[in-house]
């Protein structure tokens, strides 16, 4: 049912807690794993790959006993890196051939292999150039093309789209997308970027100070709060609130073309329909109140905040 | 738009065994260092003095048959190694004596030309094997993979042992096999036989703890400028600390055979002259003694200190 299935990690950096008993499940499909800046996410990946000895916990990743089988563990994950890192004097598909040979892949295999994740990376001839030359975007088209070299069942993701001009992000999470849904890959993607998020992901954990604050589907968290509506106009309507309070429903202004009817609901559309034609607007949509992934976010880190004090 | 894109496709194989995965950071290390054109140039001059210990074998073997060209093996036992009682031996009887000029003449090769040539090749490009990882924190991608810190460094660590076994182990054996060739009856083989053994034992002693100091120096500093300092430094001020330190007693003139001894125990502060000393016995050359055991565990004990060290530095470095 879950890939990562892992408990009560705990770990310190002398007195400082870093996890604080930790429960992480994550099932097929992709995952955000959310955090503010320190709040112990690469820490996490670490632990989880073996790269940190945890001070405690355990579980399983890909049915393998964790942390006992680390090493096995990491047989069938491809972790790219947060850090810009890559090994001087070798050029790209040398890389990404060593890192499949790392992984097992026999020689004359790994090299083939090196090629074909490289074209599906979108690495041109470039891929001949020492990888100390490289752009920011490239070396993260050339961590993630070493994290799929040896097909790997389990993909970690460490801010995989920073330094990517907004296309090349775009076909990055069409790549992470493409791969969970068609491929069967598991994903965990840490980022700070909650749009990507809300692009891919399927489920969303936020790690704050070490501990997990929320942990639910994508769909469950944006699930509306509130019945009401948000009606979105074609032109600009100021008076918009004001008409449909004097018609009985309760209403603020959002924007000059937008605003937010309360207590409203797909039932109630034919009212709404009927005032908008007596203002003579064009109504663009009609959504339900739904919770932004920001406020989420925001919220989250705030009663972790507000539990500390 | 591509016509044809394969786009994603999984694969699917036989992988490697573990223990393998070592020796691909070593290969994918040595390639890369194998680049450097200077490298490869003073690895073809480290190749030199083979050919003069080759000659020295030519000379003592047709010497059995053709006694004007003793003169010369003779000269060089006298002259260079000191050994006036085997020179003579190789003017008188030189069949009788083979194995103990073969011994002496294959130390004088890992002593001399190649001792000096293995502390600056080892020195020119051990230093960057690690520190150049630090600096790119390429320790992450080697380490994210079925690989442990231990094996990275035994990795790194194989491409000085493959350089310097280009420079020592490769020609000693070829000398030894040409001369068995050079020989002109079969009975060299039966007395030298053990020589092959002897020459792995003394690369084992010669690069085993070079590379793990090298190795160590390395992991101390993401600037391999600094390690390669470190490195001469230490061969250096071994070698001066041990010349300044005996340099009273030698100055004395004629010294007795008790105060030739007692300076043994000044070479424990020189590197250089510690590896001399364990090579000449394992060369049969002295006899194993207490002070043989005092070198041994010296030598041993920094190993695997310095093994200790750089693992606990590239298993800190995850930290960060």
């Amino acid at each position: 049912m879950f890939d990562i299935d892992v408990r009560n990690i705990t770990k310190r950096f002398g007195r400082r807690k870093v996890l604080d008993s930790v429960r992480l499940r994550v099932r097929p499909g992709v995952t955000g794993l959310l955090g503010p800046n320190g709040s112990g996410k690469s820490t996490l990946i670490k632990a989880l790959l073996g790269l940190l000895r945890a001070d405690g916990g355990e579980g399983t990743v890909l049915d393998l006993a964790w942390p006992s089988q680390v090493r096995a563990i990491r047989e069938s994950v491809g972790y790219l890196p947060e850090d810009d890192c890559y090994i001087i004097g070798l050029q790209g598909v040398e890389a990404v051939q060593m890192m499949a040979r790392l992984s097992g892949l026999p020689r004359a295999e790994a090299l083939r292999r090196a090629h074909e994740v490289l074209d599906y990376c979108d690495m041109g001839q470039e891929r001949y150039r020492p990888v100390e030359t490289y752009s920011t975007g490239m070396r993260q088209k050339l961590k993630f093309a070493q994290c799929l070299v040896h097909d790997p069942r389990l993909i970690i993701l460490d801010e995989p789209t920073t330094g990517l001009d907004p296309s090349q992000r775009d076909e990055f999470l069409q790549r992470i997308s493409t791969l969970a849904k068609h491929h069967g890959k598991t994903i965990l993607l840490s980022t700070h970027i909650l749009h990507d998020v809300r692009q891919v992901c399927d489920d969303v954990i936020i790690l704050v100070k070490g501990r997990i604050q929320v942990e639910d589907s994508l769909e469950n968290l944006s699930c509306p709060v509130e019945s009401g509506l948000f009606i979105k106009f074609l032109n600009d309507m100021p008076d918009a609130a004001s008409r449909f309070c004097s018609a009985g429903l309760q209403s603020h202004t959002v924007s000059s073309n937008c605003i937010r009817v309360v207590g409203a609901s797909a039932d109630g559309i034919g009212e709404i329909w009927r005032v908008a034609a007596t203002m003579g607007a064009v109504v663009q949509s009609v959504e339900p109140i739904r919770r932004s992934l920001e406020d989420i976010f925001i919220e989250a880190v705030g009663e972790a905040e507000l539990g500390n004090t | 738009m591509a016509i044809l894109d394969l786009g994603y496709r999984e694969w699917r194989g036989d992988r490697t065994s573990r223990a393998t995965r070592w020796p691909v950071v070593a290969s994918s290390s040595i390639s890369l260092v194998w680049r450097a054109f200077w490298l490869r140039r003073l690895m073809i001059f480290a190749m030199l003095p083979t050919g003069i210990i080759l000659l020295l074998f030519f000379l003592y073997e047709q010497g059995l048959e053709y006694r004007e060209l003793r003169q010369p093996v003779a000269a060089f036992l006298r002259g260079t190694m000191q050994n006036d009682q085997l020179s003579r031996l190789v003017i008188e009887d030189p069949a009788t004596v083979r194995h103990e000029v073969w011994s002496l003449m294959l130390y004088w090769f890992f002593r001399y030309p190649q001792g000096v040539l293995s502390v600056i090749v080892v020195g020119m490009t051990g230093p960057r094997l690690v520190s150049y990882d630090l600096r790119s924190r390429a320790y992450l991608l080697y380490l994210s993979r079925p690989l442990t810190p231990l094996e990275y460094l035994i990795g790194k660590m194989a491409v000085l042992w493959f350089l310097l076994a280009l420079i020592t182990t490769v020609p000693a054996m070829l000398v030894y096999f040409a001369g068995l060739l050079l020989s002109p009856n079969l009975n060299a083989f039966l007395v030298t036989w053990d020589l092959p053994f002897r020459i792995l034992g003394v690369t084992a002693v010669t690069v085993i703890p070079l590379s793990a100091v090298c190795i160590c120096y390395s992991s101390l500093t993401s600037e391999s400028r600094f390690a390669t300092f470190a490195w001469f430094a230490t061969w250096i001020l071994g070698w001066v600390s041990y010349a300044i330190l005996t340099s009273g007693f030698l100055m004395r003139g004629r010294n007795s055979r008790f105060e030739i001894e007692s300076l043994n125990r000044w070479r424990l502060v020189s590197p250089y002259h510690i590896l001399d000393f364990i090579q000449s016995w394992i060369f049969g050359l002295r006899n194993f003694s207490g002070e043989m055991a005092v070198a041994l565990a010296l030598v041993s004990g920094v190993t695997i200190l310095s093994i200790f060290v750089a693992h606990r530095r590239i298993a800190s470095t995850l930290r960060k």
